[in-house]
């Protein structure tokens, strides 16, 4: 009968050799990569599965699409952002009537500084490690 | 004249009452480093919302307080605090009673440290933070956050060459994880003697990612290569999410128990995040629970700094490999998802995001954005980037649940 000797991982000394250092962390990055492998490998197979799931109750796509709304030009506000505008507006105001009586496009930087502010929240919320 | 010798002598007689005498050398030392620490939280902005904690804890554990914290010198000239004296009542039926718990305030908080508590505690924060959306839409990038590793392995080594014994290697190797509570939950367990200086270099180096990270991917990736746009991300549903959440969970506790106080954590914040049904107690996790315990958990690793703890030659050998682990974990990184290239050539992917797999959210994500930027500024990898940032997160507590399987006794 053919006897193993015991795995280094379970019997490290605490000060070992640089080849049973060696072999203990190439087995604990095998123990990473097979455990992050198979993780990998459930995960794509959920998604493949939402995926599928997806598809057969999807709503069914048109055989044509409907023609796309034109393009507002530069400076122009589409219908469906003024409808979202009036929306906010409606929400914030409650029963309170009100008119738009004009829409402007903001500054193009300070649009950028509003992207840069959020990003700069969510980065500083989440920077606690 | 008999009065004013008397007030002079009673006023002799106070210094006598006073800490002067009780200071040493060492805490004079300290209160430099603090300083220094201080310096780094409040003005740099390096990590401030542990730095400055810390730095402050260990003021406290340089000062001859009462009341504060109860230390004892080791016969190896180590400092142990956080000792908590139990008197009770031994009971004919074999049993204990207490009567009494003496301790100073940190005695009892540092038992956060000490217990293993706050570490998860801080993971439940961190899954409560996280979208791990990206992740889901791209697995792959779970191999990214595996080979980040490589830098905690490779300083094991080193540590173990340079003198240190097993169980110090490994939580000087951890470092290179760029994973604070991780490395402060498996110092604790295996070398709490190091705590200090293990805590102070990890949060240290994850400040300075934006510094240490660059040169290295660059170094290890052609232009082309850093100009590679990857396909957009599907969106992923809520209920994926909660799959995921519950799949890490059992998948990960079966393969590596010992990781479990940390995954379980992350994965139960998460599930609070992404089931939408438990609005307060995820607003808690996200911000009281998280800020409370990060108070608790920086003056706590702060006063186990008692200068003839911190003050010693292999403080300085730990904080030089701590920059060797970030710096293998980095490039591991890139690396893999060099590697991986080689057989998505249909999909590939952009081996800058491979370098956010050594944890530090977000920070090493956005390293990873603006170097991609650099070489093609209409190249968003933040999200791409996000997948192996997280997955850092799961790598480092499943190599921690390594360590202590095998290591801790």
């Amino acid at each position: 009968m053919t006897v193993f000797p015991a795995p280094v991982a379970l019997t490290l000394p605490d000060y070992p050799t640089l080849a049973d250092s060696l072999q203990y962390q190439l087995t604990g990055f095998l123990v990473v990569i097979f455990t992050l492998g198979a993780l990998a490998f459930l995960v794509g197979l959920i998604g493949r599965l939402f995926a599928f799931l997806d598809a057969r109750r999807g709503a069914p796509v048109p055989a044509t699409l409907p023609n796309p709304a034109p393009a507002p030009s530069a400076g122009e506000i589409s219908p469906a952002i003024l409808a979202a505008i009036a929306g906010a507006v409606a929400a914030a105001l409650g029963d309170s009537r009100f008119a738009i009586r004009g829409v402007q496009v903001a500054d193009p930087r300070q649009n950028l500084a509003w992207g840069a502010e959020g990003r700069r929240s969510i980065y500083a919320s989440r920077n606690v490690r | 004249m008999n009065l004013l010798v008397d007030i002079l002598r009673d006023f002799a007689a106070f210094f006598q009452l006073t800490a002067f005498s009780s200071v040493t050398w060492q805490m004079a030392v300290m209160w430099v480093v603090c300083a220094i620490l201080l310096y780094l939280g409040v003005h740099k902005k390096f990590e401030p919302l542990l730095l400055v904690p810390i730095a402050f804890g260990a003021l406290l554990a340089n000062l001859p307080t009462e009341g504060m914290i109860t230390s004892r010198v080791l016969a190896d000239g180590l400092v142990e605090t956080g000792i908590l004296t139990v008197q009770g009542t031994a009971l004919d039926t074999g049993g204990f009673r207490i009567d009494h718990i003496t301790g100073g305030l940190y005695d009892f908080i540092l038992q956060g440290i000490k217990l293993e508590i706050f570490p998860p505690l801080i993971f439940l924060g961190i899954g409560a933070l996280t979208d791990f959306g990206p992740l889901i839409a791209n697995p792959r990038t779970l191999l990214l956050g595996a080979a980040a590793q490589l830098g905690v392995l490779a300083t094991f080594l080193g540590a173990g060459l340079l003198g240190f014994n097993a169980q110090q290697s490994a939580s000087i190797g951890i470092i290179g994880g760029a994973d604070g509570p991780t490395a402060i939950f498996l110092t604790s367990k295996l070398a709490p003697e190091l705590l200090g200086a293990v805590a102070v270099a990890a949060y240290t180096y994850m400040a300075l990612v934006p510094l240490i990270q660059p040169p290295i991917m660059r170094a290890l990736t052609t232009r082309k290569e850093r100009k590679i746009r990857m396909r957009s991300l599907r969106p992923v549903s809520r209920l994926e999410k909660l799959v995921f959440a519950l799949l890490v969970t059992v998948t990960i506790i079966l393969l590596v128990p010992a990781a479990a106080p940390l995954i379980g954590m992350l994965m139960l914040g998460n599930f609070l995040r992404e089931c939408g049904v438990t609005e307060r107690l995820l607003k808690a996790s996200q911000n009281e629970i998280i800020n409370v315990v990060t108070i608790f958990l920086g003056t706590s690793v702060g006063i186990t700094m008692a200068g003839e703890n911190f003050l010693r030659p292999q403080t300085l050998l730990i904080i030089g490999l701590g920059i060797v682990a970030f710096g293998l974990g980095t490039a591991g990184g890139v690396l893999a998802a060099k590697f991986l290239n080689l057989f998505a050539r249909h999909s590939p992917i952009n081996p800058l995001i491979g370098s956010a797999g050594v944890s530090a959210v977000p920070m090493a994500a956005r390293v990873s954005q603006v170097e991609g930027q650099k070489a093609d500024p209409a190249n968003f990898l933040l999200m791409h980037a996000m997948g192996p940032n997280v997955a850092g997160v799961i790598g480092t507590a499943v190599l921690a649940g390594y360590y202590i399987a095998t290591l801790g006794k």
